[in-house]
C-alpha cells in the first residue's frame, strides 16, 4: 500500500513541472470568434538574428601609418645593423680585419635596433591592440597602404556599456547617403569611452566608401546578437501580457484555445523567436487574445 | 374674516370673474414657454475636480496628485463627502457638499482651495480642473458622425474644431465631449542613436521645438500720428518648418532637428474611442447646465445641427442624431400625462353633468378645477420650481382634493337654492351655502397639508424627488381653497341668480333613497362594524408586511445604458471589435432605434473609465409599450451574457444618474470596505464578492475596483544610476518621453491648438519586453540602457485606487431588481455579517435600498410629529376627542383599498404608492371631517334633536358631494392607473392605483359605516332608536 502511495505520489512529482505553465482551456464558438474577429496562423521555423545598436567614430589614422612607418624604418635599420653585425663578426672571427671592439659595437647596434623594433611594436599593441602585430609585416605594410590611400577606414566600435562586442567579427554601419557598409573588426581597442562604459573595439572598412568615414565622425551601428539561433517564430501580435508573464493562446481544435506561456525567447523587431515549447504548424491566436482572457477569466471574479 | 372675503366676492362678483381671466390668460401663455424637466435636480450640489497626469501610474496619481486635492478640499466649508478615484493618468475627486449649499457657492470653495493645492501637485501633472456644473440628468443629447470619405483624423477635426464650438455657444450648453476618431499630433520622433553620434540629449531637443514655435508679441511704435503695432510672425506650423530648426550650433557644426530626429504628424494616445452603428466614429456628448430647461436646449441644440446639416453630404459625412435625447422621455412623459389628464377632464365632466345635470354648474366647476391648477403652475415657477413628471404627479394627485372643492361648494349652493325661501335673495342664500362648508373644508385642508408636511421635509435625494411633488399638492390644495371661497361663489351667483335652480336627478334621488334604506339597518350593529373595520385594518397591515420595496419604480425611458467591462489592460482596438459585434447584435433586435458605444473615457468628460470599460446607449423606437421595453431589455441581457467573460450591467438612464448620485455606484447595492492596506481589501473584497454571489437575486456581483492590469515595472537602481551619472528624474523623463511623449509645445492653426510631443519612433516603442533597450543619455553625455541602471520586468499594476473620506475604500456592489433591493440587501447583510472580518476592517452599505430604508424612517418619524399636529388640529375644531377618534378611525379602512390595490398590482411598495397612502389619508380624514361637521351643524346649528334620523339625514345630504368627489377623483385618476408603468406615469402611477383602492373602500366607509359610528360615538347620551 505504501509503495503504490508512493509511486502515485513520484507520478504527481513528475507531472507537476509539465503542468505547471499549463491553463485552463477556454472555448469559444466558431460565430462568436467571427464575431469578435478571432484570427489564428501557423507558427513558422526560422533563425532569430537580435541586433543590438552601437556606435562607430571614424578614427584619424596618421598617428598609426606614423608608427608603422615608425616600425618599417625601424625594421630596415635593425635589418641593417643585423646584417653589418654579422659582417663585422664574421671578419672579425675569420682574419682580424676587424677589431673585436667594432665587432661587438656592430653586435650592440644591432641589438638596439630591435629592441627600437619591438618596441615599436610593443607600442603597436599597446596603443592599437594585439591584433595590429598579429597582422605580420605585409599586413601591416598593407593596411599601412590602405589607410595612407583611402582604401580602408579605421573605426571605433562602441556600445553602452560595453555589451555585445565580445566575440563581434563583422558589423553593419549605416553610412548616411551610401546605406549599409560592412565593417571587420580588428581586434579590441585598448583604451575604454568612459561616456559609454565600453571597452570597444577597433575595425576596418575596406572598399569606397571607406573615403567618406572620416575621423571623427560617428555614425550608428548594428551589432549581431550572438546566440539568437533556430526556434519559432511568434508573431509580435499574439502576445498576451498578465500575471507578470507573457502567454500565447494555442488553438487546440476550432474552438478550444489554450493558454501557454512564453520561455527561452529571443526578441527582435520581427517578432519573437523561441526555441521551446511552441512547434512549428502549431495555430495561435494572432488577433483576439484579450477576448480570450477575458472569457477565461471573467472579470468580476477574485483578481490574480 | 372668511365671511367678509365671500361677501366682498358676491358684492363685486364681475371683478373677480375677470381677475380669475386674466390669470387664466396668464397662466395659459406661460404655458407655452414653461421651463420643462424631466425630473427635478436631484443630485445634491457637488464638484468634480479631474486632474490629467499623463504616464502616470494609478499609485503614482493617488500619491502625488489625489491626496494633495483631497486634503486641500476635506477641510472646506459645506463639504460632506470627498470621493476619489486615482488611475492610470488622471485623478477625479467628487466633492459632495451638504444638502442646500448654493452649487455655485460650493464650486468657489472647490476653487479656492485647489489653488492652494495646486504648487504641490508634480510638473507633469496638468492644472486640475472644476467640471462644468451641469443639470441632474446631465445627458442633454449625444450625436454621433461617421465618414466613408474622411480619415478618422479629418472627422475628429471636423466635430472637434468645426461642430463643437458651434453647440458650446448654444444657451445651456454645460460641455461637449468628444470621443472616437484620431486626435493629431505633431511628433518629433527621435533617432537616439542620431542623437548620441551628434552628443545631443532629449533636452535640447525639447528646448528647440519650444523655441521653434514661441509667439512673441513685438509691441507697437507711437509715431506722431500713429500707434503702429510690431506683428511678429515666427512660429513653426508645419513638419517640414520645425525639421528645420537648429539644435546646436558650435564651431560652424550646425545641427538641424532633421539631423536626429522624423516630424511627423501622428495620433496622439488615445484614452477613448466610439462606434455609432456598429462602425468606427466619432460621437459628441452634450451635458445641460444646471438649472437649464431641456426641452428648449435640445431644441436649440437640434436648430444648430439642422443649420450645419446641408453641408455634411459635401463633405461625406452621416449625422447620427438621437442617439440618446432625454429630451424624449419628458415629451412623452408630458404627453402621456396631457393625455391622461384630457380623459380625466372629459370623465370628470360626464360625471359633473349627470351629478347635476345643468350645464351652468358644470361650468362652474369645470373653469374653477384647471385656474387652481394654473395659478398652482405659476407659483411652483416663482419658487424656482420646474414642471417636471413630480410637480405634474402632484397636481393629478392634488386633483381629488381640487375637485372636491369645486364640487362641495357647487352642490351645497345647489342645494341650499333648492330649499331657499323664494324671498330669500340669491346671494344670501350662496353666502350661506358657502359659510355652512367652508369651515370644515379649511380644517379638512389643513389636515391633508399636515399628512403632506412630512413629505415636504424630506431631504436627501427623496427630497429631491418628492418635496416638488407634496409643493405642488400642497399649493394647489390651497390655492383651490382660496378659488373655492372666492371665484366660485361669485360665479354660482352669477350664473345661477335668475336662472331657474335645476331640480335633483332623478336617479340621485333613487340612489339616496335607497343608501337611506340600507344605513338604517347598520344603525343597530355599530360594534359588528367597528369588528370588521379592524379586521379589515388588520388584514391590510399584515398584507403591507408582505410587500416588497424599492425607492424609484424602473423608468421607461425607451432607451438604455449598458456598461461592459473586459479585463483591465484590454486595448481600444479590441473594445471596438467588442463595440461592433455587438452593436451588430443589438440592432438585430426589433424595436432597438440606434446604438452607439463610448470606449475609455475622453479628457474632462463625465466617465473616468480605463480602455476596457465602454457604456452603450441603446434608443429604442418610440411608443413602445412598457411590455415590449421589458422584453427587449430580457433580449439585451442575452446579447451582453453572449460575450463570455465581459461585465456588464443593463441600466436606464435615470436609474443609472440616481445610483450615481446615491453613491457613486450605480449598482442598487454598494458595499464599501475601509479600514486596511490595498492587499487586506483586496483579499476582503474577494470573499464579499464570493459571499454576495451566493446571495438569491444579487445579480452583477462586481468589484468596483477592478483586477489588476498587466504593467512593466522600473525599479531604478539608485547606484547604477549615480555611476552613470543619471538621475531618477532623467531617467524618468526619458521613460515619459518614450512611450508617452512630452508635449513639448503646441501650435496654433487658425481655429486649433495641436500638441507637438516628442517621443521616439513607433517601432521602437511598441514593444513591452524591449523597454530595458531604452537608451538614456545622463548630463555628462553618458549613454546606457535602462536595463544597465534599472530593474525591468513585467508586472501587474493598480487599476484604479478608491478614496472615500480620504480613507482608501474597496467596493463590491450588486444590481438586484428594484423590487428585490430591500430583501437582498439584508440577506446580504446577513451573509456578510458572518465574516471574520481582519482587524480594523469594517463594512458600510450604500445604495437605493439604504436610501429607501432612510427615507421611509425619515417618513415615519416625520408622519409621526404630523400625526400629533392633525389630533391638535381637529381637536382645535370639534374641541372634543370623540370626534377626532372617529375621524382617524375612518382612515384605515380607506387605507385597506390602497393596500388591496398594491397587492393586485405587483405588491412592490414604492415612495410613491406611500405617497398615494398619504394622500389617501387626507381625502378619508376629509370625508369624515366634512359627515361629522354636517351632523354637528344639523344638531347644534339648524337645532336638530340627536337621532338617526339626523345622522341618516346629514349622511343624505352628503351622498352627492362624496360620490361625486369619489368618481370625479377616481376617472381623473383612472387614465394614470391604467398607463402605470408606461413612459411618464412610473412615479404617478402606482400612486394613481392606490388612490384609487382606497377611494372605494373610503367611500364605502364615509357612506356605510361612518353614519353608524358617528351614531354609536359621536355622543355621550344613550342612543335613541328610531
Amino acid at each position: 500500500m505504501n509503495v503504490r502511495l508512493a509511486v502515485v505520489a513520484a507520478c504527481v512529482f513528475l507531472a507537476l513541472p509539465l503542468t505547471a505553465g499549463a491553463q485552463a482551456p477556454v472555448k469559444l464558438s466558431s460565430a462568436l470568434q467571427k464575431r469578435l474577429g478571432v484570427q489564428t496562423a501557423p507558427l513558422q521555423a526560422g533563425t532569430a538574428s537580435a541586433d543590438l545598436k552601437g556606435f562607430a567614430k571614424g578614427l584619424d589614422p596618421s598617428p598609426l601609418v606614423a608608427l608603422l612607418n615608425d616600425l618599417e624604418a625601424a625594421k630596415a635599420t635593425a635589418r641593417l645593423s643585423q646584417t653589418e653585425a654579422d659582417r663585422t663578426k664574421a671578419l672579425q672571427a675569420l682574419d682580424n680585419t676587424v677589431s673585436r671592439k667594432v665587432a661587438d659595437a656592430a653586435a650592440l647596434q644591432a641589438l638596439l635596433d630591435n629592441r627600437k623594433v619591438r618596441a615599436f611594436q610593443q607600442r603597436l599593441a599597446l596603443e592599437w591592440g594585439p591584433a595590429f602585430p598579429r597582422m605580420g609585416n605585409a599586413g601591416l605594410d598593407q593596411l599601412s597602404r590602405d589607410l595612407v590611400s583611402g582604401e580602408v577606414a579605421l573605426l571605433r566600435i562602441d556600445s553602452p556599456s560595453g555589451k555585445n562586442l565580445l566575440g563581434l567579427k563583422t558589423l553593419t554601419l549605416d553610412l548616411p547617403g551610401t546605406g549599409k557598409v560592412l565593417a571587420t573588426v580588428i581586434g579590441p581597442a585598448r583604451t575604454a569611452d568612459p561616456l559609454m562604459r565600453s571597452g570597444g573595439l577597433l575595425a576596418k572598412v575596406s572598399g569606397p566608401q571607406a573615403k567618406y568615414l572620416t575621423p571623427d565622425l560617428t555614425l550608428p551601428a548594428t551589432l549581431p546578437v550572438q546566440g539568437g539561433g533556430q526556434g519559432v517564430w511568434i508573431p509580435a501580435s499574439a502576445l498576451l501580457r498578465a500575471e507578470g508573464r507573457v502567454w500565447v493562446y494555442v488553438t487546440r481544435d476550432n474552438e478550444t484555445f489554450i493558454r501557454r506561456p512564453l520561455a527561452n525567447s529571443v526578441y527582435t523587431p520581427q517578432g519573437v523567436m523561441v526555441r521551446s515549447g511552441f512547434s512549428v504548424g502549431e495555430r495561435v491566436v494572432t488577433v483576439g487574445s484579450a477576448a480570450l482572457y477575458t472569457a477565461e477569466n471573467p472579470v468580476g471574479g477574485a483578481d490574480k | 374674516m372668511l365671511n367678509a372675503i365671500v361677501r366682498a366676492c358676491l358684492r363685486y362678483p364681475r371683478l373677480v370673474v375677470l381677475t380669475a381671466v386674466a390669470f387664466f390668460i396668464y397662466g395659459a401663455l406661460f404655458l407655452t414657454r414653461a421651463p420643462y424637466d424631466v425630473f427635478p435636480d436631484f443630485v445634491p450640489a457637488q464638484a468634480e475636480v479631474q486632474t490629467e497626469a499623463p504616464g502616470l501610474s494609478a499609485e503614482q496619481v493617488e500619491q502625488l496628485i489625489t491626496r494633495p486635492v483631497e486634503q486641500a478640499i476635506n477641510g472646506a466649508a459645506g463639504v460632506e463627502t470627498v470621493r476619489s478615484k486615482s488611475q492610470q493618468g488622471l485623478s477625479v475627486v467628487t466633492v459632495v457638499f451638504k444638502s442646500g449649499i448654493d452649487p455655485y457657492r460650493s464650486r468657489q470653495i472647490v476653487s479656492e482651495s485647489l489653488s492652494e493645492a495646486a504648487d504641490t501637485l508634480p510638473l507633469s501633472a496638468r492644472t486640475p480642473r472644476v467640471a462644468p456644473l451641469t443639470s441632474s440628468t446631465m445627458d442633454l443629447l449625444k450625436v454621433g458622425f461617421t465618414s466613408e470619405r474622411l480619415s478618422p483624423a479629418d472627422l475628429r477635426d471636423w466635430v472637434q474644431w468645426r461642430l463643437r464650438p458651434r453647440l458650446m455657444s448654444v444657451p445651456g450648453v454645460a460641455r461637449a465631449t468628444v470621443y472616437g476618431g484620431v486626435v493629431r499630433r505633431f511628433e518629433v520622433q527621435v533617432r537616439p542613436d542620431d542623437l548620441q553620434t551628434r552628443g545631443l540629449g532629449l533636452n535640447e531637443v525639447v528646448t528647440a521645438v519650444q523655441g521653434s514655435t514661441a509667439m512673441i508679441g513685438g509691441g507697437f511704435i507711437d509715431t506722431a500720428e500713429q500707434r503702429i503695432l510690431i506683428e511678429p510672425r515666427a512660429q513653426a506650423t508645419t513638419p517640414a518648418e520645425i525639421s528645420e530648426v537648429v539644435v546646436r550650433q558650435a564651431n560652424g557644426v550646425v545641427v538641424h532637428l532633421s539631423d536626429v530626429a522624423d516630424v511627423v504628424e501622428a495620433a496622439a494616445p488615445d484614452v477613448g474611442d466610439a462606434v455609432i452603428m456598429g462602425k468606427p466614429g466619432v460621437l459628441i456628448s452634450l451635458s445641460s447646465q444646471y438649472g437649464a430647461n431641456t426641452l428648449a436646449t435640445t431644441r436649440a441644440v437640434e436648430a444648430a445641427l439642422a443649420e450645419i446639416r446641408p453641408s455634411l453630404g459635401a463633405l461625406g459625412i452621416t449625422l447620427h442624431e438621437n442617439l440618446h435625447r432625454p429630451a424624449n422621455f419628458i415629451e412623452t412623459a408630458l404627453r402621456g400625462i396631457t393625455e391622461d389628464l384630457l380623459i380625466g377632464a372629459l370623465l370628470i365632466a360626464v360625471v359633473l353633468f349627470v351629478f347635476m345635470g345643468n350645464a351652468r354648474t358644470v361650468l362652474i366647476s369645470f373653469v374653477t378645477i384647471p385656474l387652481s391648477l394654473l395659478l398652482t403652475l405659476l407659483v411652483l415657477d416663482r419658487l424656482g420650481l420646474s414642471i417636471n413628471t413630480m410637480t405634474v404627479g402632484g397636481l393629478a394627485v392634488a386633483l381629488g382634493v381640487v375637485v372636491d372643492d369645486a364640487v362641495i361648494d357647487v352642490e351645497n349652493i345647489m342645494r341650499r337654492l333648492r330649499v331657499a325661501p323664494a324671498s330669500e335673495a340669491r346671494a344670501q342664500t350662496v353666502l350661506r351655502a358657502v359659510l355652512e362648508v367652508r369651515g370644515p373644508v379649511i380644517y379638512a385642508t389643513l389636515v391633508i397639508v399636515l399628512v403632506l408636511a412630512p413629505v415636504l421635509l424630506m431631504e436627501g435625494l427623496q427630497g429631491a424627488f418628492f418635496v416638488p411633488l407634496a409643493a405642488a399638492f400642497c399649493l394647489a390644495t390651497l390655492i383651490s381653497l382660496g378659488v373655492s371661497m372666492t371665484l366660485t361663489p361669485a360665479l354660482s351667483y352669477l350664473a345661477l341668480r335668475s336662472a331657474r335652480v335645476p331640480t335633483e336627478p332623478k336617479f340621485l334621488e333613487r340612489l339616496k333613497d335607497w343608501h337611506t334604506r340600507r344605513l338604517s339597518a347598520t344603525y343597530t350593529a355599530p360594534k359588528i362594524l367597528l369588528s370588521l373595520c379592524a379586521v379589515v385594518t388588520l388584514v391590510a397591515v399584515v398584507g403591507l408586511s408582505f410587500f416588497s420595496h424599492s425607492l424609484l419604480p424602473a423608468f421607461r425611458e425607451g432607451h438604455y445604458v449598458l456598461q461592459i467591462a473586459a479585463r483591465p489592460g484590454t486595448s481600444l482596438a479590441t473594445l471596438r471589435r467588442y463595440g461592433e459585434a455587438i452593436s451588430r447584435d443589438l440592432l438585430a433586435i426589433p424595436g432597438v432605434a440606434s446604438v452607439e458605444q463610448q470606449i475609455g473615457r475622453a479628457e474632462g468628460g463625465e466617465d473616468t473609465w480605463g480602455t476596457e470599460a465602454a457604456e452603450f446607449h441603446v434608443e429604442l423606437r418610440p411608443h413602445l409599450s412598457s411590455g415590449a421595453q421589458d422584453e427587449i431589455q430580457a433580449k439585451v441581457h442575452t446579447v451582453l451574457d453572449s460575450y463570455p467573460g465581459l461585465q456588464s450591467e443593463v441600466l436606464t438612464f435615470l436609474g443609472d444618474r440616481i445610483g450615481e448620485s446615491l453613491s457613486g455606484e450605480t449598482a442598487a447595492l454598494a458595499v464599501n470596505i475601509y479600514g486596511a492596506d490595498h492587499a487586506t481589501l483586496d483579499r476582503v473584497a474577494d470573499e464579499v464578492a464570493a459571499r454576495m454571489e451566493k446571495v438569491p437575486g444579487a445579480t452583477d456581483v462586481t468589484r468596483s475596483t477592478p483586477p489588476q492590469t498587466p504593467s512593466v515595472r522600473i525599479d531604478v537602481d539608485m547606484a547604477a544610476a549615480a555611476a552613470n551619472g543619471l538621475t531618477p528624474q532623467e531617467i524618468g523623463l526619458a521613460v515619459q518621453t518614450a512611450y508617452q511623449g512630452n508635449r513639448a509645445a503646441q501650435i496654433f492653426e487658425t481655429e486649433r491648438a495641436v500638441d507637438i510631443a516628442v517621443t521616439l519612433p513607433i517601432e521602437q516603442r511598441d514593444s513591452p519586453e524591449t523597454v530595458g533597450e531604452l537608451l538614456l543619455r545622463g548630463t555628462g553625455g553618458t549613454l546606457v540602457h535602462l536595463s544597465d541602471v534599472a530593474r525591468v520586468y513585467p508586472s501587474q499594476a493598480r487599476t484604479s485606487i478608491s478614496h472615500i473620506g480620504g480613507r482608501l475604500v474597496q467596493t463590491v456592489t450588486a444590481n438586484p431588481t428594484p423590487s428585490e433591493a430591500a430583501r437582498v440587501t439584508s440577506a446580504v447583510k446577513t451573509e456578510l455579517a458572518k465574516m471574520a472580518l481582519p482587524k480594523g476592517v469594517y463594512l458600510e452599505y450604500q445604495g437605493v435600498s439604504a436610501a429607501a430604508d432612510a427615507a421611509r424612517w425619515a417618513l415615519l418619524s416625520l408622519c409621526g410629529l404630523a400625526f400629533a399636529g392633525i389630533v391638535a388640529l381637529l381637536l382645535l375644531a370639534f374641541k372634543d376627542g370623540r370626534a377626532v377618534a372617529l375621524v382617524l378611525g375612518s382612515v384605515p379602512v380607506a387605507l385597506a383599498g390602497g393596500v388591496a390595490a398594491v397587492a393586485l398590482t405587483g405588491a412592490t411598495l414604492s415612495l410613491g404608492s406611500l405617497v398615494g397612502f398619504i394622500t389617501l389619508f387626507g381625502v378619508a380624514a376629509r370625508n369624515a371631517i366634512l359627515l361629522i361637521a354636517h351632523t354637528d351643524h344639523l344638531t347644534q346649528t339648524e337645532e336638530q334633536p340627536w337621532s338617526t334620523a339626523v345622522v341618516t339625514r346629514a349622511t343624505r345630504e352628503k351622498v352627492t358631494p362624496i360620490l361625486m368627489t369619489a368618481l370625479v377623483t377616481a376617472l381623473g385618476l383612472l387614465p394614470l392607473a391604467v398607463q402605470s408603468g408606461q413612459a411618464g406615469r412610473e412615479i404617478q402611477g402606482p400612486m394613481a392605483l392606490v388612490i384609487l383602492g382606497g377611494l372605494i373602500t373610503s367611500t364605502l366607509m364615509s357612506l356605510f359605516v361612518m353614519p353608524s359610528l358617528i351614531w354609536a360615538f359621536r355622543q355621550k347620551r344613550p342612543s335613541m332608536l328610531v
